[in-house]
């Protein structure tokens, strides 16, 4: 793997300078049901097209970016850094419902 | 035979010089290649066949047949029609028993053919079992073609450079050249690699860089391009990728192809345009545009016997025959003509391996007969012959008959026979018969063999070409050496300031992570007693250390840990547990609050990293008004303790270090031997400590003048197996060690840091669920009943069945006891509990301890 | 960074007193005993901007500093990956100062100096 990444910071680098840390999903706002916490923390959607993604840019700037690549294609569309406000809820900015656990 | 000079030679003649071949010299001008050089001398077998060992000659004089490889000074298999000729160069033949005009292994070819059919090594040699490991001698003598030193010493040195190119040419042909020139015109930073065989080698004074000889191996994601110049590997990044690597020559199938003195049009006219060699004496010519190489060899004075033009005559049987491997007639449609040199020409295929693996799509033209490129990604272009949209077409028969082996893929010795065999067996797609017949595997990687067989199969199945398609071109293009590809082969290994005085005090060294430290100096059990009896000294800079600060530094870290911060007053310190949201145990570390909104947290040494990471992620998702700076290399940190700490401490500085002053989990700065300090009282060895943190500029300093001073008390310095035996006696967990990826905090009795009340944090609704639920199992401390040391990993056993696990293990020299920590069902969780622990296959008695096992009240680390 | 506690550690802060006189070594003195010229320890002036803890090499050519990163020469400063760690890269033309953390300087030595030697 060797696609180019471009961090909001410090441009476009080697995609192994960076950690990746999966596609975002929803916290819980309260607390979940068991079934609820079980989708949060073990099931993601895996889209096989553009997914939107957690970044850490280890061996540059070292900020965490969100990032929106095609998965089929590693073309990477979008990067940005995320400016949370403090007291709304943390989301994403496309909420992803994960698939819910067959039983 | 040597010609007078002819226009275009690449020969110096002013100088000339000898290099060895099989310990005889052979003499060579400035500019010959090692096969020109023996070509010269009158050589004619340059190889054997990998599997029948059949005599092999120049071919392709391009570095795409296998026919010359040789071994050059020591490296195996090098090209020699590409390889420049050096003085005093030592070159041998390889794949032989005796030489290469008297190869014993050549009976193979005699007689091993039913032995040796496609696939064989699926049938034979299988019977009876137990002659396998004679069969397994036979066949790793017999099989690969060069030597490698059994020793594996590195004996070349290869080096990797990153390179930029605005614009990156790949082939230095007349299309290439065009192609950097437009662009340099343009102005743009072009760099154009050729193998050495195009012209742009030679050109005077390019407006562009000219690498050469190089070989680019490998088109990758993100514009990255491998280039194999000699022993340096140049990894480009290039905004624009231009592809002109021409077209690769094809052999025509016919039986007895493979005969030494059986060429390609192209390898004749190298032979004689480049190194002034006639290639023959008496030449029968088969190709299209037979004419023009038929000049060319009457030019070097090769009698031209006959001229076959297989586009226009198409003649059903072809059969060449030769004497002792030499080729010495041909027969077309039954009229048998004598020759020495047989061209040969199937028409020019596309080398689009660069471009595929770039991710083209590659697609049959019908009305070409060849496969070409298609549908070219952004930033990668195709120029000249390569594009396929130039050159002649020329459809010979996939393959004529007559008897006698016809061979699709020298390299592996593939015959038609072989090919129709596996189509019989079932392989009738083209990866499966691919991998099946060994077809294109081998040292040309289908250039002289792909198209050929896909010719073959389709033949033979009457499928089309389109349909069955190409197989998968994946990088290598060209053969390059693991040294190549493995560079310097450096690791990263970190080291604490402290280092060198472990070294010189003789430690024994390992790994934590990429850490290197102390396991012990010699004698960890005097190591111990040294804590328990005197002062024991450790460093332990390894330590992960984040400054968490900023007005929301509390509300922060109460989100991210199950501890309350809250009420830690500034100048104390506390344990605390990172967990995640799946509830599990993630690291620990102490967290110590300098001031109202600044917080000193340490973390594991492997942790540091990944801690880190966990903090600045969820902030950027909470959005808190905190910095998180990592402090771990900038600080060394040591530990100091024993009973006689206190004393050491104080000769040090002026601090007060009475137990009133400075009470246990307190953080205190002062001056150390004149260097700041920040000092922590907490216990991880179970006996008075103080962990000191400070820059680490001053590691060595601060760590003799301890050592020093602290030699009257007994002073010793203390590694982590000493350490471990320490903490174990005291029972303290150690994350990664005592708890894995399933653990959490209430099964391994922390649910006294677990605190409920708060509104979130990580982990709350997953350990609220674990504590409804009840535990699964439970970490608990045990004492061995005859002192067998378990292993670590071994099994708790209860009514036959594993049951848990060993995480820890120790002697403690102290206790007079064999002593440990496991997780083991909750049941079992109580004081006293019996357990079984298999140990060396048998099973091994024990008890359940809850408390720690040295100083349970925890009064010698208080006092 | 201003008005912490933690400012306390900062080196500078090391003092002569009652008989001590501490002393500062850097993490590349010993590895770079016998370098060649154009490779040098600048562990003690590392800048005021970049985080304390580094240790810092200055090198001279880029050729040689092509054989230890993929950052981009001609867009410096920048952090990046020089000889597989994380670093920060200065540039004055063709001088380029590095700096990264000094838990790596025996590693990253090893490596300047052996990449230098493949240049020699």
């Amino acid at each position: 793997m060797s696609f180019l990444l471009p961090c909001p910071n410090c441009g476009p680098r080697d995609v192994n300078e960076f950690v990746f840390a999966g596609e975002i999903s929803v916290r819980p706002q309260g607390p979940p049901s068991l079934r609820e916490l079980g989708s949060y923390v073990y099931f993601r959607r895996n889209v096989a097209g553009i997914q939107r993604e957690w970044w850490f840019h280890r061996f540059g700037c070292e900020s965490w970016f969100q990032a929106e690549r095609d998965t089929r294609t590693n073309e990477v569309l979008t990067t940005e850094l995320v400016a949370p406000s403090k007291n709304a809820p943390p989301a994403p900015q496309a909420a992803a419902t994960p698939d819910t656990p067959a039983t | 035979m040597r010609l007078p000079p002819q226009q275009g030679e690449r020969l110096n003649r002013d100088r000339q010089f000898p290099f060895l071949f099989d310990g005889k010299p052979v003499h060579a001008f400035d500019g010959d290649t090692v096969a020109s050089a023996l070509f010269a001398s009158g050589r004619r077998v340059f190889s054997r066949s990998f599997k029948y060992h059949r005599p092999r000659g120049l071919l392709c004089c391009s570095g795409h047949c296998p026919n010359c490889l040789l071994q050059i000074d020591g490296v195996p298999s090098v090209r020699a029609c590409m390889e420049p000729a050096r003085e005093g160069a030592v070159v041998k033949a390889q794949n032989v028993l005796g030489s290469l005009d008297r190869d014993l292994m050549s009976v193979v070819d005699k007689v091993g053919g039913p032995f040796l059919p496609v696939g064989f090594y699926y049938r034979t040699m299988m019977r009876p079992r137990r002659a396998w490991p004679i069969y397994e001698r036979f066949l790793r003598s017999a099989a690969g073609l060069g030597r490698i030193d059994k020793h594996g010493r590195r004996t070349h040195r290869f080096d990797t450079e990153h390179r930029r190119a605005e614009v990156l040419v790949i082939g230095g042909g007349a299309s290439g050249i065009a192609a950097a020139q437009e662009a340099a015109d343009a102005g743009r930073q072009v760099v154009l690699v050729d193998d050495g065989l195009g012209e742009a080698a030679h050109i005077a004074s390019a407006p562009f860089e000219v690498l050469s000889p190089a070989r680019a191996i490998g088109i990758y994601e993100g514009g990255l391009v491998a280039v194999a110049a000699g022993s340096v590997l140049y990894r480009f990044r290039a905004e624009r990728i231009v592809v002109a690597t021409g077209t690769i020559e094809q052999p025509l199938l016919f039986p007895g192809n493979d005969l030494v003195g059986v060429m390609l049009s192209g390898g004749a006219r190298r032979l004689i345009e480049q190194w002034s060699l006639r290639p023959g004496e008496r030449a029968v010519v088969l190709a299209t545009g037979g004419e023009t190489i038929a000049d060319d060899l009457r030019r070097a004075g090769t009698d031209v016997a006959r001229v076959f033009e297989i586009g226009d005559q198409a003649p059903e049987e072809i059969v060449a025959r030769g004497r002792k491997g030499r080729v010495s007639s041909v027969a077309i449609d039954g009229e048998k003509v004598e020759c020495d040199l047989l061209v040969m020409s199937g028409g020019r295929q596309p080398a689009y391996s660069l471009l595929s693996q770039a991710g083209a799509k590659i697609e049959y033209d019908a009305g070409r007969g060849i496969f070409v490129p298609r549908g070219l990604p952004a930033g990668v272009e195709a120029a000249g012959s390569v594009t396929g949209e130039r050159g002649q077409v020329v459809q010979p028969a996939p393959a004529y008959s007559g008897k006698g082996k016809c061979f699709v893929c020298i390299c592996e010795d593939v015959t038609r026979k072989d090919v129709k065999r596996a189509l019989a067996e079932g392989f009738d797609s083209i990866e499966l018969a691919k991998r099946y017949t060994a077809v294109t595997m081998g040292p040309c990687q289908g250039r002289l063999c792909h198209l050929p067989s896909i010719r073959l199969f389709a033949g033979e199945t009457g499928m089309g070409l389109g349909a069955l398609g190409t197989t998968t071109a994946r990088p290598p293009w060209a053969p390059v050496s693991l040294g190549l590809l493995a560079g310097r082969g450096h690791e990263p290994a970190r080291r604490t300031s402290i280092h060198h005085r472990h070294e010189e005090l003789g430690a024994r060294m390992m790994w934590t992570g990429d850490w290197r430290r102390v396991h012990s100096y010699g004698d960890p059990a005097a190591e111990v007693r040294a804590v328990h009896e005197a002062v024991g000294v450790i460093d332990v800079s390894t330590l992960g250390k984040l400054l968490v600060s900023g007005p929301d530094a509390v509300p922060f870290l109460e989100r991210l840990y199950p501890n309350r911060f809250a009420d830690l007053r500034v100048g104390r310190v506390r344990y605390g547990v990172l967990g995640t949201d799946a509830g599990r145990i993630m690291d620990d570390g102490t967290i110590g609050r300098l001031a109202e909104e600044e917080f000193y947290v340490t973390t594991t040494s492997t942790g540091a990293g990944v801690v880190l990471e966990w903090f600045r992620w969820w902030n950027a998702v909470w959005g808190f008004d905190v910095e998180v700076v990592n402090l771990t290399g900038a600080l060394a940190a040591v530990n100091v303790a024993g009973p006689h700490a206190r004393e050491l401490l104080g000769r040090l500085t002026t601090l007060d270090c009475s137990v009133e002053a400075f009470t246990y989990l307190d953080a205190k700065r002062a001056h150390v031997a004149g260097v700041p300090c920040l000092l922590l009282r907490i216990g991880f060895v179970g006996e008075l400590g103080y962990e000191l943190h400070f820059p680490s500029s001053y590691g060595e300093y601060l760590w003799d003048t301890l050592l020093d001073r602290g030699a009257d008390l007994g002073t010793r310095p203390f590694g982590l197996e000493a350490q471990r035996i320490l903490r174990l006696e005291k029972q303290h967990l150690i994350v990664g060690q005592d708890t894995d990826s399933e653990s959490n905090t209430l099964d391994a009795n922390m649910a006294w840091l677990v605190k409920f009340d708060k509104d979130d944090f990580v982990g709350k609704w997953a350990l609220e669920h674990m504590q409804e639920r009840g535990a699964r199992e439970r970490l608990v401390g045990f004492e061995m009943d005859d002192g067998v040391v378990p292993l670590e990993g071994g099994q708790v056993v209860v009514d036959g069945r594993p049951a848990g696990r060993v995480t820890s293990a120790r002697w403690s020299e102290l206790l007079g006891k064999a002593i440990g920590l496991a997780w083991v069902p909750p049941d079992l969780a109580e004081e006293g509990s019996r357990l079984e622990i298999r140990v060396d296959g048998g099973l091994e008695q024990a008890s359940v301890r809850l408390r720690a096992f040295h100083d349970p009240e925890g009064a010698r680390q208080r006092s | 960074m201003s008005g912490l506690e933690f400012e306390f550690l900062d080196p500078s802060s090391a003092r002569a007193e009652n008989g001590f006189e501490p002393v500062q070594r850097s993490p590349l003195e010993r590895a770079l005993r016998d370098a060649p010229p154009g490779v040098r320890d600048i562990s003690l002036q590392v800048p005021d901007d970049l985080d304390k803890g580094l240790a810092g090499l200055q090198v001279t050519g880029e050729r040689l500093l092509r054989r230890l990163t993929d950052l981009n020469l001609d867009a410096l400063p920048a952090t990046g990956t020089v000889a597989h760690v994380r670093a920060t890269v200065l540039r004055d033309g063709d001088e380029f100062r590095i700096f990264f953390p000094q838990e790596y300087a025996d590693h990253v030595a090893e490596v300047v100096l052996d990449a230098a030697a493949g240049l020699a």
